[in-house]
C-alpha cells in the first residue's frame, strides 16, 4: 500500500492535483470533491447512519478542506487529512444530534418512519425496511460505546481501514487504537449478547 | 480464539454496510459547496476589513494621545520648574512659621 493510500481503496487523484489544490486552485479543488465526493458520502452515511443527513456533513467535510488544505504538509497526507475531517464532522454532527432536542417527528424510530412512508405512499419496499431495521439495530448497538469509540470502531470494522491507517488518521500511537478499539468492541459485543446475539428480525 | 457471538458481529457489520445506501448523484452538491465557500470568504473578507478599521482606529487614538502628551509635556515641566522655583523662594518664610516654631522648639522641651 502506498503511504498515504488508506483501506478504503487506491488514492483517487494525483499528488499534483492536489498540490495544486493547495496552492490555491479553484478549478483542481472541484476536481479533487468531483472524485472524493461519492467514497467521503458513504464514510459518513456508514458512520451516522442517517442518510438523510449525510449530504450535510459531506458539505461540511469539503467546507473544512477547503479552508484547511494549506495546513497539509505533503500531498501524501491527502487521504488520511480527508479521513480526520470526515471523522470529525461526524462526531460532531453525532455530539450535536445528542444534545439537540429531537422534533416529534424524529422522535420515532427510523423503522417507524419508514413505515410511516410505507403507509403513506407504499414506497418503502420489504428489502428498505429490513435494511433500515438493520442500522437502527446497529445504531442502538453502538449506543452502549462513546461517540470517539463508536466511530473508531465503525472505521475499523465497517470501512476496513488497518490499525495503521487509523494511527495516521487519529494521530495516536498504535498501542492505543488497539487498546480503545479493544475495549469497544467488548462493550458492543456485551450490548449485542444483552440483545439475543443475532440479528434483528428482518 | 473467535466466540460465536464474535462471529455474529462480524456479520452484522457486513450487513449494516450493505444496508447504508450508498449516495446517489447529488446535482446540487457542488454549486451548494461552492456557495458556502463564497459565503464563507465573504464572512472572513469582512471580518478582515473590520479588524484592520479597529486596528487603524486604536492606532490613530494612540497617535493622538501621543500627539496630545507631548504638547502638553512642555508647559508641564515648565510649570513644575516654575513651582520649585517660587517654592525656593518661598522657603526662608516658612522658617518663620509657627510650625518650624513648634519643631524646632521640641528637642530643647526634650533635653529639659
Amino acid at each position: 500500500m502506498a503511504q498515504g493510500e488508506l483501506g478504503a481503496g487506491r488514492v483517487l487523484v494525483e499528488p499534483e492535483l492536489i498540490e495544486r489544490a493547495r496552492s490555491g486552485d479553484d478549478a483542481a479543488f472541484n476536481e479533487v470533491v468531483r472524485t472524493y465526493r461519492k467514497r467521503i458520502l458513504g464514510t459518513i452515511s456508514r458512520l451516522i447512519g442517517r442518510p438523510e443527513d449525510v449530504e450535510d456533513v459531506g458539505q461540511e467535510v469539503f467546507l473544512r478542506l477547503y479552508y484547511s488544505m494549506e495546513q497539509l504538509r505533503t500531498a501524501d497526507m491527502f487521504e488520511p487529512w480527508l479521513y480526520r475531517l470526515t471523522v470529525n464532522a461526524a462526531y460532531d454532527y453525532l455530539r450535536k444530534q445528542k444534545r439537540k432536542k429531537e422534533s416529534r417527528i424524529s422522535d420515532l424510530s427510523e423503522s417507524q418512519v419508514t413505515l410511516a412512508d410505507a403507509a403513506a405512499g407504499g414506497l418503502a419496499t420489504q428489502e428498505e425496511q429490513r435494511k433500515s431495521g438493520i442500522r437502527e439495530f446497529v445504531q442502538k448497538l453502538l449506543g452502549s460505546v462513546s461517540e470517539e469509540d463508536r466511530l473508531l470502531l465503525l472505521m475499523k470494522e465497517v470501512e476496513g481501514l488497518s490499525v495503521k491507517d487509523l494511527e495516521k488518521v487519529y494521530g495516536i500511537n498504535e498501542n492505543a487504537v488497539k487498546v480503545r478499539l479493544f475495549r469497544a468492541r467488548q462493550r458492543v459485543l456485551k450490548a449485542f449478547e444483552k440483545q439475543g446475539g443475532d440479528f434483528p428480525p428482518g | 480464539m473467535m466466540s460465536q457471538a464474535d462471529k455474529k458481529l462480524d456479520e452484522l457489520m457486513v450487513h449494516y454496510r450493505e444496508a447504508c445506501p450508498e449516495p446517489g448523484e447529488a446535482m446540487h452538491f457542488m454549486p451548494r459547496l461552492w456557495h458556502r465557500i463564497e459565503a464563507q470568504r465573504q464572512m472572513l473578507k469582512k471580518a478582515r476589513g473590520w479588524t484592520s478599521g479597529v486596528v487603524t482606529l486604536a492606532a490613530t487614538i494612540c497617535l493622538l494621545l501621543a500627539l496630545l502628551l507631548s504638547l502638553q509635556s512642555n508647559p508641564l515641566i515648565h510649570n513644575y520648574l516654575e513651582a520649585l522655583d517660587s517654592d525656593q523662594d518661598a522657603a526662608p518664610a516658612i522658617e518663620g512659621s509657627a510650625h518650624s516654631d513648634a519643631v524646632l522648639a521640641k528637642p530643647s522641651g526634650e533635653a529639659r
